[in-house]
């Protein structure tokens, strides 16, 4: 059992009420979707890992039917006062989260550490937001139904881009065991004189880039492109240093997540969080800087790492 | 040389030009790239599975939601812009800084992992959006 298992507990709740909601409204797709979602991230622990990717595999049928609409649940809302300010809350979240992780770091079981970085990260999210959700909903004299209810619909305006992210770290695993890296490796040594270090960091960066913009996720695309690219042609091939490539090699990764709806949780949630009316808003905005700093980071490691 | 692999990402990309189901496109890319890579179903639904679990974390943005959509309704963003408002000359420079400054200390505490996906982001991202507004900033038209 994961460490983590009350969190995707939490997560699975979140789900299940949404799955509830849809079933009461009469929508069988929607009802499936996040009830064998909700079940996936509870159960996922103790079955074989093969019938958790036939269910991924059921949650991604089941996505692409036909799903109804909706209707607002809570549609009257208490005017807040306006002397009163939620701002404060909100900026307890992440002060909170960095309180609590940092608290969460120490926590220590017979001697170990019982959380790793990133699980200390995510216990620390979890128990601020649960805390400001409970304290506002005291405060501000409202149920905490009211917050409950109103994320639940929230997620539901989101939909699969709530677990897009989730989808396309599956996908990288696959690509990885199916030998993508092997075929962009050959594909390069063929296109670029491997004596022509200036194109080969181009063909690095880029490539980093524009993977990252297809998988949504500069960490699948890492291993593809540093196994197949930086690690046989760079380092070894011409000597460049290592450390330059690689760190600017993923910082190249990122530019092509500014450039990306792949990349749901950065560029299409915000956008859908605060009702922009054009989804790809984001993107539009991020889209030069995005550019610019690629080209920058092409030069970069090229003068930095270039043996001398 | 082996192409067969690269026949998923076909897939991804002709799906998500033909605006297909974006999860389901995503599914079938891994399906049909294990299949021509030579791996066994039974090998790519154990790759699936083990790749979710192992990455569940990333839907943590989900038990936010509660605790945003309670002071989303408590009138967060308009609290977000009286307190622009409030600021003497008001400037992209004036709010980014800032609030880049504190992304930064923050990840240096270690909280990389969360700091840039969207919990982090309304507060800021409102006053961005409202900021362009009032600068008649050529963003306006994305807000």
């Amino acid at each position: 059992m994961s460490v983590l298992w009350p969190i995707y507990l939490a997560i699975a709740l979140v789900m299940l009420r949404l799955g509830w909601r849809r079933f009461s409204a009469g929508d069988q797709a929607g009802t499936a979707f996040w009830t064998v979602l909700a079940i996936l991230f509870v159960a996922a622990d103790w079955m074989p890992p093969a019938v958790v990717g036939g269910g991924l595999l059921l949650v991604g049928v089941l996505s692409a039917l036909p799903q109804g609409k909706l209707e607002t649940l809570i549609k009257t809302v208490q005017a807040s006062e306006p002397r009163t300010t939620v701002l404060r809350p909100a900026l307890l979240i992440p002060l909170l989260t960095v309180a609590l992780m940092l608290i969460a770091k120490t926590v220590q079981w017979q001697g170990q550490p019982l959380l790793d970085a990133t699980q200390a990260t995510l216990y620390g999210l979890a128990c601020s937001v649960l805390l400001v959700w409970w304290a506002t909903s005291f405060t501000w004299r409202v149920s905490p139904r009211l917050g409950f209810e109103s994320g639940v619909e929230v997620l539901d305006r989101l939909g699969w881009a709530a677990v897009l992210p989730l989808a396309l770290a599956t996908l990288g695993a696959v690509f990885a065991k199916a030998g993508l890296g092997v075929l962009v490796s050959d594909l390069v040594r063929l296109a670029v004189p491997a004596d022509s270090g200036f194109l080969l960091v181009v063909a690095y960066a880029l490539g980093m880039a524009v993977f990252t913009m297809v998988m949504g996720n500069a960490f699948a695309a890492f291993p593809v492109l540093s196994i197949g690219i930086a690690v046989p042609l760079l380092i070894q091939g011409q000597g460049y240093a290592a450390a330059p490539v690689v760190a600017i090699g993923m910082l190249s990764g990122y530019c092509g997540t500014l450039m990306t709806p792949m990349a749901a949780n950065f560029n299409l949630v915000p956008a859908i969080l605060l009702e922009l009316k054009d989804r790809n808003a984001v993107i539009k905005a991020q889209a030069p800087t995005g550019a610019a700093l690629l080209i920058v980071n092409i030069l970069l490691i090229y003068f930095l790492a270039k043996p001398a | 040389m082996d192409f067969w692999p690269a026949l998923g990402l076909l897939v991804l990309i002709a799906g998500l030009a033909l605006r297909l189901q974006p999860m389901l496109t995503v599914l079938s890319a891994g399906l049909v790239s294990g299949l021509a890579g030579g791996m066994s179903l039974i090998d790519i639904l154990n790759t699936l599975g083990e790749a979710f679990s192992r990455n569940r974390f990333l839907a943590i943005l989900i038990l936010t939601l509660p605790a945003i959509a309670l002071l989303e309704r408590l009138g967060l963003r308009e609290h977000a812009e009286r307190f622009i408002r409030g600021l003497r000359q008001p400037s992209f420079a004036r709010v980014l800084i800032p609030y880049l400054a504190i992304r930064q200390i923050f990840a240096m505490l270690g909280l990389t992992s969360i700091a840039g996906s969207a919990p982090m982001l309304p507060a800021p991202t409102t006053s961005v959006c409202f900021l362009a507004k009032t600068c008649s900033w050529r963003l306006v038209r994305y807000c």
